[in-house]
């Protein structure tokens, strides 16, 4: 079997010296083949410290202890499978069970014979990296929410499927009608079946219907709530009367019919995560000395005046001042800019800054939560809740529908007062069953669910569903540069050929950095290596690549006529790809490919765009490229450089005063203006990565259909309306009925499922024929 | 008719039996997760192989990976 890399070919020893090589017969893709780059080296020493444990064990009784742990890396079948029979890698191991959704395993294990830091280190080997955080301890009470969800609209079933079978003699009897012996029966029986609905299943509108109430503004389920109870105390009063059969049934099947649609639209993507903040950038633990000794100490527990110590790849969580000779500091994670900065001695290094080269030492002169990075989530954007339903237009509507029904209600109620008091009541009642908007109510959820769902299968992930009406809104756009018009650094490079050993590896690096061509530049990037050797040698020749001699070989990097050796069937290169090969004293090792700046179809995207929408952009990279992206973006005016995370944040916040401002960035220092922004999406290339807080998440693979995107969430709030419409129509039917006081079970029992199929059609059929018009589905 | 309460008690008492499952159900998690047992199924039960690892790792070495994977293909079948 043939492996990408060193790294997957001790995976494969690993597993078939454990009888687990089935693996690699599972799933769909070849597993092993797309572990995720680790350069850094990472440490997991820090786990056998009690606080860390604490944090992180959901359970433990000294011997026994459980871990839920999130593996971004899951993704395919063949992953639950490994996963599941970790024990035979660890057998301290006693259960493990994945959860696909939300990339998750829970492990079990026994304290005597391994330990949490092994436990983390088997899975770190396998290729399964886990996301070690502290504060997840959302999730449980998420799912336990969904849990009572789930039993209130099964009991709502239950109890409508019941009282229909009850209702239908009565419906089917005709003119003798059935016995009364029955009529009462069946009567107390829909009464008794009726009451945890009201009482459980309903719950779910009261709630938001107080607080409109208490916040005095309509909302759709203060409609909802009133015609519930409506039909649940006049249905009490018939039955225990005896004067008729009542509402039950409708009462039942509209709550049912109402939480289904809640289900519908609740379509979550769990694997992803939209609330990141600085926390999950930020490494874990970090090592700290004192006097002599050096130990790991977790990164939030870092106070001023420790001195710490960082190797190459990692990342500076809190301010620090350098204490050693002299740094190379890369800010790309903070700033995009992807030149690394040097830094002498008794110089500030600040949060975020990657160190790049030989180990330094820092000693801390701000905390982790005061720093110049995580100063940004201080700010009362990140604390604010953001009001998703801002644009819902149902929202909107019922502001007018909800007190247009009650004055309706008690308008024929004033009117048939004079006459009989008892039909005054009937038509006021009436009034409030038949308007009840289950169809206009199951109009969004069903819309909105499909329109998240159509997106979703073309990898832009929405938060809720209500985001989808936010991004409809969108007369704005502002673009992050870097590894948003661009592809990120280290994915623009590919290497073919036979692996680098560590020392190759090193060597390479330290020739590299003596060029500051991009090309030179965007290789040392990928290569992830210190490279502290200085050359013997070093030539760089114009146009055709470097060379130069390190530990008495010769190396070669350029072009096919540059490097030596280059066999003739690799000249061939793809258009937008550029190839720099590798040569060791007269033989090719293989070669890098290199990808064009900007990502495919950019330029048509941004043409189609521009004709519709002001388009902005944002970036902390130095104005190099301002020529190029002039004729992207037209205006040179609304082109920005050099700004920092915070600059950014007050640029889109001023902005969307006044415009509906859609930002898509993709870093850390876009996180300040997603959030300020009226919907922020962050674009990446793989979603089980982290991300940014945001609204929305983009694989980049579908950049170039943004507009199309936007536009179908246009096209969802036009079905939206559409819908409203219908069901106004059928409203109008029912209240024609209403308003005499003449409102029979029967009417009510037919009207209620047939606006609500026949909107719930509707918009399936619309959403789907205007997806597939666009072509995303 | 009176035979009709019977059938109503009955028809109750089955359909309670239902909503009870339904309800022990969700209590014991089993909506949870609706994506991962739907997966876990279409797996079939295979288990590790077990063997001498000294002897094997030293088969492995010089056979490579292809070695492996047509000798636990008879097994599954």
């Amino acid at each position: 079997m043939d492996f990408c890399c060193q790294g997957c070919a001790t995976v494969y020893s690993l597993l078939s010296e454990s009888g687990l090589q089935a693996y690699y017969r599972l799933g769909e893709e070849t597993p092993g083949i797309s572990r995720r780059k680790s350069g850094r080296h990472t440490r997991y020493e820090f786990l056998d410290e009690p606080e860390m444990r604490e944090k992180l064990l959901t359970f433990t009784d000294g011997q026994k202890s459980t871990i839920t742990l999130s593996l971004p890396q899951i993704h395919c079948s063949a992953c639950i499978w490994l996963l599941e029979h970790i024990q035979h890698l660890d057998p301290g191991i006693l259960r493990s069970e994945v959860s696909f959704n939300r990339r998750e395993a829970t492990i079990t294990f026994d304290e005597k014979q391994t330990s949490l830091r092994k436990v983390v280190e088997v899975l770190d080997r396998i290729g399964y990296e886990p996301d070690l955080k502290i504060d997840s301890t959302d999730k449980r009470t998420v799912s336990r929410a969904d849990r009572a969800f789930y039993l209130k609209l099964g009991l709502a079933g239950f109890a409508f499927g019941n009282i229909m079978l009850f209702s239908l003699p009565e419906y089917l009897a005709g003119a003798d009608g059935i016995d009364t012996q029955f009529i009462h029966l069946f009567g107390h029986l829909n009464l008794i079946l009726a009451l945890p609905v009201l009482l459980y299943s309903s719950t779910v509108f009261y709630r938001p219907a107080l607080l409109g109430i208490r916040q005095r503004q309509w909302n759709m389920d203060i409609a909802i709530s009133l015609g519930i109870l409506a039909m649940f105390f006049r249905s009490t009063y018939e039955i225990l009367t005896g004067y008729g059969v009542g509402y039950m049934d409708s009462f039942t099947m509209l709550v049912f019919f109402l939480l289904a649609g809640k289900l519908f639209q609740r379509k979550t993507f769990d694997r992803l995560s939209f609330d990141r903040d600085y926390r999950s950038y930020f490494p874990l633990s970090i090592l700290v000395k004192k006097g002599e000794s050096e130990h790991n100490i977790p990164a939030i527990r870092l106070q001023v005046g420790d001195i710490v110590v960082l190797r190459h790849g990692e990342l500076l969580p809190a301010d620090a001042r350098l204490l050693s000779g002299k740094a190379r500091i890369d800010y790309s994670f903070v700033t995009g800019e992807s030149d690394e900065t040097g830094v002498d001695k008794g110089q500030v290094v600040y949060a975020g800054g990657r160190v790049m080269g030989s180990r330094v030492e820092l000693v801390v002169t701000r905390p982790v939560s005061q720093s110049y990075l995580t100063s940004l989530w201080n700010r009362s954007e990140f604390r604010e809740e953001r009001d998703d339903t801002l644009h819902s237009l149902s929202r909107r509507f019922s502001r007018y529908f909800a007190p247009a029904i009650v004055l309706i209600a008690i308008g024929s109620a004033l009117y048939w007062v004079p006459q009989s008091p008892a039909t005054a009541i009937n038509a006021f009642t009436a009034v409030l069953i038949i308007a009840c908007p289950c169809a206009l109510a199951l109009t969004t959820p069903f819309t909105l669910g499909w329109v998240t769902g159509i997106l979703g299968r073309n990898r832009f992930y929405l938060k809720n569903a209500e985001i989808a009406e936010k991004i409809a809104v969108t007369d704005t756009i502002v673009f992050d540069k870097t590894g948003t018009l661009t592809f990120p650094q280290e994915a623009r490079v590919r290497y073919f050929g036979k692996p680098f050993s560590d020392q190759t590896s090193s060597y390479l690096a330290s020739g590299l950095r003596q060029s500051t061509h991009p090309v030179s530049r965007s290789i040392l990037r990928y290569l992830d290596h210190p490279g502290d050797v200085v050359p013997d040698s070093f030539e760089e020749v114009s146009g055709r690549g470097i060379a130069f001699g390190i530990g008495g070989k010769q190396y070669r990097i350029g072009n096919a006529g540059f490097a030596e050796g280059v066999a003739p069937e690799l000249y061939a290169s793809k258009s937008d790809k550029t190839r720099s090969y590798v040569s060791r004293d007269g033989v090719c090792l293989g070669f890098f490919e290199i990808s064009g700046r900007y990502r495919p179809g950019l330029i048509q995207l941004m043409e189609r765009l521009r004709r519709r929408f002001t388009l902005h952009l944002l970036s902390g990279d130095t104005p190099g490229e301002k020529e190029a992206l002039k004729p992207l973006f037209g205006d040179e005016s609304r082109m920005h450089f050099e700004k920092k995370p915070e600059e950014k944040l007050e640029y889109v916040r001023s902005l969307s005063n006044q415009r509906n401002v859609l930002m898509i960035g993709d870093g850390l220092n876009d996180a300040g203006a997603l959030r300020a922004s009226t919907t922020g999406i962050a674009v990446t290339d793989d979603t089980g990565t982290f991300t940014p807080s945001s609204d929305a998440i983009l694989h980049t693979s579908m950049l170039d259909k943004l507009d199309n995107f936007i536009d179908f969430t246009r096209y969802g709030r036009r079905v939206i309306k559409m819908s409203f419409g219908l069901s106004l129509l059928y409203n109008v039917i029912g209240l024609s009925f209403a308003v005499t006081g003449t409102l029979s079970p029967l009417v009510c029992a037919i009207i209620m499922p047939i606006s609500s199929v026949t909107v719930i059609l509707f918009t399936t059929m619309a959403t789907h024929l205007g997806a597939r018009n666009r072509r995303i589905i | 008719m009176e035979v009709m309460y019977l059938l109503i008690a009955f028809s109750l008492i089955i359909a309670s039996g239902f909503l009870g499952a339904f309800i022990w159900a969700v209590r014991s998690g089993q909506y949870d997760d609706r994506d991962t047992p739907s997966r876990r199924m279409l797996i079939d039960d295979i288990l590790p192989e077990k063997k001498n690892r000294s002897a094997e790792k030293k088969k492995t070495d010089d056979s490579g990976g292809e070695g492996e994977e047509q000798k636990i293909h008879p097994k599954k079948q």
